[in-house]
């Protein structure tokens, strides 16, 4: 479907220029291993810390990197690339969305791969952790990010100070999703507890605000 | 029925009235000449014709199609101040992206093409940032082309413009104009403008006078 | 149109009305309702504080309806309403984050713990607060009421899965229990005080939401008139 292609075109282009300009990606990579440094630095490095907080800190970590992520799905038309090249497009304000996020999401679990093993190493995890369901909770967790982050992402576009304002936006809205992230995860470092309760939160949290974000996408990648 | 029709556009920016009660058209088949001096508003009146701004008050439509809907955004091609091509990719993957955004069915057909129609095929491989700023506004040109739209509008395409690449652009519009396109371009340079015009108009504090067609040169 | 200069306007009876409430409810908070054996007088807060959250809360969905209206109708009506609901719902909510903790303290020794209601609140209160800058840093036009409006229902739709995420958490990690809760044994002069405290804050809550609703509706139209006014000037 016609739809489809244009996502994809969206999603092909805008990988192939972070690729090309790499610095971003840079950035953000040293932004989220910076933060693990400074905790690891605030805390001794022992067994019980991680067991206690290691969902936490890694997520932190991952939302600080994040943030910059989805703030460059819109500042990346900037300049001369400029949004209205995609404005004045004939093509779906959804799909145009849809491959922006597919995008931001590649990219931050790109991020997030390179991380976590070093997470592992600096933090001691314990041998026993689930990195199976570490790495589907961070599949679920990230896609709630990069869905709500790239729709305000959209909206803080038209105004001036868009870095400051994103945050503000998305993070309370994520509440939910990064409570459940932190903790599945914290469930799967240490062994203890039930994590279903929290997946399943984030499928529904998922699933509501991709629908919604579909839904409103005219409303968000309009002209003046 | 003409092409583009324009009728009493306004728009305001906060307090200021840039366009006031603009009524303008245009056949198929002509070039029109839109002159002012700068902040006159002619990029603001080329922009909401494009569907990139909304109107205060009034309405324009191409065609039929109400400016900024889809229908109308197809037959429209904008050659704006900003080239709207990323500089870190090449012109080809450049305007192969707005071949797909515009759902063209053979979207590489159209890029090949489209570089022809502006002569500038041997484009297609170099970086946009890499690019003079004559080539720059080929490449633009060649988007603005892309989907074969029956109406261009042009915001000063001649500026900063080498001479060889002026000559280039002109010709290429020659054509389009001889094809049946009907062509809007906002310029300072009446010498630039020479032998294209069918007719022209000037925006002055925001309202838009026309003056009477000029024999056309061929 | 009637004038609301006139002194014998409906709105006017209306305010005078609000005003007589907050009177009788100043009355029974401080007097009427009989202090309370474990905390004293500092309890008395407590006739501000939930009647402050009633009247937030009801703004604020009143914000959410009016939103919902404005991506269906395009209304400038629904637009402001919208408004007007969310900044005299960030302030109620600014009024219930100041009396919590002011209540708290003395009476559970801590300024704050990190509950569902509590932790929703702060939440709710960076969301609307941001919902205002998105408003105010957005180019006035027909841009900004259709992203704010956005905006307003995807807040609508987290607030209750944001409860039930942190309500689930505090079942799992229980904060400290802390008895003398708002609910826990009220007496019937209490309650008395409480729903006429509750009355007097709504009331007080339809006037700001009234008052701000009909000065942003004239905001536009006097928009409209300059427009006019500007197409006609300067040939």
């Amino acid at each position: 479907m016609g739809e489809w292609r244009i996502a994809a075109a969206v999603c092909a282009r805008d990988l192939r220029i972070e690729l090309r300009t790499r610095e971003a990606l840079l950035a953000m990579g040293f932004y989220a291993l910076l933060v693990m440094v400074i905790f690891s630095f605030a805390f001794s490095s022992d067994a019980s810390l991680t067991l206690r907080a290691g969902g936490g800190l890694l997520w932190v970590a991952f939302l600080f990197a994040s943030l910059v992520a989805l703030d460059r799905a819109f500042l990346r038309e900037a300049g001369e690339s400029s949004l209205v090249g995609l404005q004045i497009a004939p093509a779906s304000r959804a799909a145009i969305l849809a491959g922006k996020f597919a995008a931001s999401y590649a990219i931050i679990l790109g991020l997030e791969a390179i991380l976590m093993p070093l997470f592992a190493v600096l933090f001691n995890t314990p041998r026993h952790a689930d990195w199976g369901g570490i790495i589907f909770t961070a599949l679920l967790g990230t896609w709630a990010l990069a869905a709500n982050g790239t729709y305000f992402s959209a909206m803080c576009a038209h105004t001036r100070q868009r870095a400051l304002l994103l945050p503000l936006l998305l993070l309370p809205v994520s509440i939910p999703a990064i409570l459940a992230m932190v903790q599945a995860t914290q469930v799967y470092l240490t062994g203890e507890g039930m994590a279903n309760y929290w997946l399943q939160l984030l499928i529904g949290y998922d699933v509501i605000f991709t629908v919604l974000a579909w839904a409103l996408a005219d409303m968000v990648l309009d002209i003046e | 029925m003409p092409l583009l029709e324009c009728q009493s556009v306004s728009r305001f920016f906060g307090e200021t009235a840039v366009l006031r009660q603009v009524n303008w058209r245009c056949e198929a088949g002509q070039c029109l000449a839109l002159w002012g001096a700068n902040g006159a508003g002619k990029s603001t009146l080329l922009r909401i014709l494009a569907g990139a701004l909304r109107p205060s008050l009034g309405t324009a439509t191409v065609n039929g199609a109400a400016v900024g809907t889809a229908a109308a955004r197809r037959q429209t091609g904008f050659l704006s101040h900003q080239s709207l091509l990323h500089p870190h990719l090449t012109v080809a993957e450049n305007l192969r992206f707005y071949a797909v955004l515009h759902q063209l069915s053979d979207p590489d057909a159209a890029v090949t093409s489209a570089l022809a129609q502006v002569r500038g095929e041997y484009l297609a491989a170099r970086r946009v940032g890499e690019l003079s700023q004559g080539m720059r506004q080929k490449a633009a040109l060649a988007r603005a082309l892309l989907h074969q739209p029956r109406l261009l509008l042009l915001d000063e395409p001649f500026a900063s413009l080498d001479l060889q690449t002026v000559g280039d652009m002109r010709a290429s519009l020659q054509e389009l104009r001889r094809a049946g396109l009907a062509i809007l371009l906002s310029s300072h340079n009446r010498q630039q403008v020479e032998g294209l015009l069918d007719g022209e108009a000037t925006l002055e504090r925001g309202r838009l006078s026309v003056s009477l067609p000029e024999v056309a040169r061929a | 149109m009637a004038s609301t200069s006139s002194l014998r306007s409906p709105s006017t009876w209306v305010f005078a009305a609000t005003l007589g409430l907050l009177i009788v409810s100043l009355w029974w908070n401080l007097v009427g309702a009989p202090t309370e054996a474990t905390m004293g007088t500092i309890q008395r807060i407590f006739y501000y504080h939930v009647p402050s959250a009633a009247a937030a809360w009801t703004a604020l969905l009143l914000n959410a309806g009016a939103s919902l209206w404005y991506l269906v109708r395009r209304s400038p009506v629904a637009d402001a309403l919208a408004l007007a609901g969310a900044e005299v719902g960030l302030a109620f909510l600014t009024i219930v984050l100041i009396t919590g903790p002011i209540w708290a303290r003395p009476v559970w020794g801590v300024w704050w713990v990190w509950d569902a209601r509590l932790t929703l609140t702060l939440a709710m209160w960076v969301m609307y607060a941001s919902y205002l800058i998105l408003r105010q840093l957005t180019p006035p036009g027909s841009l900004q009421p259709r992203l704010a409006a956005a905006l307003a229902v995807f807040f609508a739709a987290d607030i209750p899965i944001d409860y039930m995420s942190i309500r689930w958490w505090r079942t799992q990690h229980p904060s400290p229990v802390l008895f003398g809760g708002p609910d826990s044994g009220l007496a019937p002069r209490m309650l008395t005080a409480l729903l006429i405290s509750m009355a007097a804050f709504l009331a007080v809550m339809g006037c700001l939401v009234w008052l701000r609703y009909r000065q942003e509706m004239a905001r536009g139209r006097l928009a409209a008139l300059r427009q006019r006014q500007l197409l006609l000037e300067e040939s």
